[in-house]
């Protein structure tokens, strides 16, 4: 039924209020990424781990008394058992593998999410003055990234780790070398294609400062990508952590690292299976639910994608 | 009524791997306080380049000025240091770029990217700056412009963004306006509504407006003076009336012939200009137009004819126009 006209309000704006309400392209993103399941149902298995690993080993240790560094020799490596509450069993030494899963998980995480970071805010800025000033500087500035990348990684890692004494720090200072360089070449190309655009001609034209230009219109318009590769970057930053704590050059015991727990389980496999098990599934649903994740994040961000 | 702009012998050429790109080659003219000067000529004719010239805005290098000085109230641009040209860009020269959407960035608020200008010519706090542009955005016909200028640019039509980007051009009162084909990109209803808006900041102010333009309906209903551009130089100049009743330069004859009348007979073919503008890096020699021009002789392809004064207003670049 069609409405009567006498029912309109003429003064009213067409599409009354909520057509005034301003809605950035970030809440755009926001409501393409709410309505893809696989990545919500991804956010929160996330989210239930971040918050597991932050309070579980307190409230362990609470209830039952447990840390990840406390022994019961007497106890030995068992299964996992309810009663003594143990659902990931106990290792070699009677430590509650729950508590040094979770305790090695927020490590990693803490290890994977500032590195990350790090090579996102330092990747962007210098990707960004690069591409900005072009010519003479931009060449240099991507000569330097060139160099780094050539530089082999892992020999760059040992001497860091025998020069220096092993600790969590020199572990993000190793990981962080080598994670911007990639976001600084992606930051660069964007900047590149961007600052030939008609709002940062019209941006000087209006008498912005270089800096302005910088900070106000050529990052906020490259962090789309920025995002979706930080969200990518975090797993394969927990990913590098594993190895070099496979390798006994991250973390050090007792602390546990989700790649430590998994080098000790690799061991014993074949005599205790859930030693290396329950690490598996931890780290494998951790990094399974980020991947997914950041791929919800690509498509909500992808323009492409943009309807209407 | 003072000068407020002259430009002498402006030379801008952009330097390319193999040749050299003569966007600008040898333009002088005069802008007085309160005038509207229409600048036509084809695409390609180096009407942007020039306006971004006035500005120092053409991207140093591949750009570079071989010669030429522009005098705007007693500054030389092209001297100018760059905190004196920040202060002179957005202030007392603004711009309105010709495609409105791709002219705001995306990203911030209509309100953001006018208060940046207030904030930074006049020093102004956020919520003073708030209050003028919202003024101004009402001025300009935006409705309900106190909401509307909480909402991003991809929330506005392409005509209201352009009102936006002129409402930014005008928040300091210029002195000067360059409009860069402003109207281009927009519909004939919008293009006469934005026309109108700035012929009456024009009145009200007396900003100086520099209209480019290929279309020559808008420079007759818009300037007292027009100049007409062909590869980098003045081919003719005049005012509007001359140049629409008794233009001398086959340039400027060619233009006008090929717009379509209403009183042409249906059926009637229209009559374009033949051939494509120069190549800029390989010019022919003598006059730049000879290989198109119905009227060359010999002489317009030996040298570059001299500056014809047919009366004081009047001026054109023919061998075969007689004064």
């Amino acid at each position: 039924m069609a409405t009567p006209a006498q029912n309109i309000d003429l003064n009213k704006t067409p599409s009354g209020s909520t057509l005034l309400e301003g809605t950035s392209l970030w809440k755009d993103a926001w409501q393409r990424l709410r309505k893809n399941k696989a990545a919500v149902v991804c956010g929160f298995i996330v989210l239930f781990l971040i918050i597991a690993c932050a309070i579980g080993p307190q409230l362990l240790d609470w209830i039952f008394g447990y840390t990840f560094e406390a022994q019961d020799l007497e106890y030995g490596a068992k299964g996992p058992t309810l009663a003594p509450f143990h659902p990931f069993g106990t290792d070699f030494f009677g430590r509650d593998l729950l508590t040094r899963v979770l305790v090695g998980g927020r490590i990693s995480l803490k290890v994977g999410l500032i590195a990350a970071s790090v090579a996102a805010i330092v990747g962007t800025i210098y990707g960004a003055v690069s591409g900005f000033f072009g010519g003479k500087i931009d060449d240099g500035m991507m000569r330097f990234v060139d160099v780094l990348y050539a530089l082999p990684y892992m020999f760059l890692v040992i001497i860091l780790v025998t020069i220096f004494e092993k600790s969590e720090s020199l572990l993000f200072v190793a990981l962080g070398l080598v994670g911007w360089l990639t976001t600084a070449r992606i930051v660069r190309g964007q900047v590149l294609s961007l600052k030939e655009q008609d709002f940062i001609q019209a941006a000087r034209s209006i008498g912005a400062r270089s800096h302005s230009i910088i900070f106000r219109h050529l990052i906020p318009n490259t962090l789309g990508p920025v995002i979706v590769y930080f969200t990518l970057t975090v797993p394969t930053m927990i990913l590098q952590e594993a190895f070099l704590s496979f390798l006994g050059l991250g973390i050090q015991p007792p602390n546990p690292s989700l790649g430590t727990l998994m080098n000790d389980g690799a061991n014993q496999m074949l005599v205790y299976w859930w030693t290396i098990v329950f690490p598996g599934i931890f780290m494998s649903l951790l990094l399974f639910s980020l991947n997914f994740l950041g791929d919800g994040v690509r498509d909500a961000l992808d323009p492409k994608m943009r309807k209407g | 009524m003072g000068k407020i702009l002259s430009v002498d012998d402006l030379r801008i050429y952009f330097k390319m791997d193999t040749n050299i790109v003569k966007a600008v080659d040898g333009l002088s003219f005069d802008l007085d306080e309160g005038e509207i000067l229409g600048v036509v000529g084809e695409s390609g004719s180096g009407k942007s380049v020039t306006c971004l010239g006035l500005m120092d805005l053409n991207p140093q290098p591949p750009a570079y000025y071989p010669s030429g000085k522009i005098e705007f109230r007693g500054t030389n641009i092209m001297k100018a240091t760059k905190e004196q040209l920040r202060k002179i860009r957005g202030n007392e020269i603004s711009m309105i770029f010709q495609d409105p959407m791709s002219s705001l960035n995306p990203f911030l608020t209509v309100e953001t990217q006018l208060c940046e200008v207030l904030i930074e010519h006049e020093g102004m706090s956020s919520d003073q700056a708030r209050k003028k542009s919202i003024e101004m955005l009402a001025k300009v016909g935006i409705p309900s412009p106190d909401q509307r200028i909480k909402q991003y640019p991809h929330q506005f039509s392409g005509g209201m963004r352009q009102r936006v980007m002129i409402a930014m051009a005008l928040l300091c009162r210029p002195k000067l306006l360059i409009a860069d084909e402003p109207t281009t990109a927009l519909d004939v209803t919008i293009q006469a509504q934005i026309l109108e808006l700035m012929r009456e900041l024009n009145r009200e102010y007396g900003t100086s407006i520099i209209l480019i333009t290929h279309d020559l309906g808008v420079v007759a209903g818009m300037s007292e003076r027009a100049l007409v551009m062909y590869a980098g130089k003045i081919v003719e100049r005049a005012s509007t009336k001359d140049l629409f009743e008794k233009p001398q330069h086959p340039y400027t004859h060619a233009l006008l012939k090929s717009i379509p009348k209403l009183t042409d007979v249906k059926g009637k073919s229209l009559d374009p200009i033949p051939g494509l503008p120069p190549d800029l890096s390989n010019l022919p020699t003598g006059c730049s137009f000879h290989p198109r021009c119905s009227r060359a002789v010999e002489k317009c392809k030996e040298s570059y004819p001299e500056v014809v004064t047919l009366d004081p207003t009047h001026k054109a670049s023919c061998w075969e126009v007689n004064a």
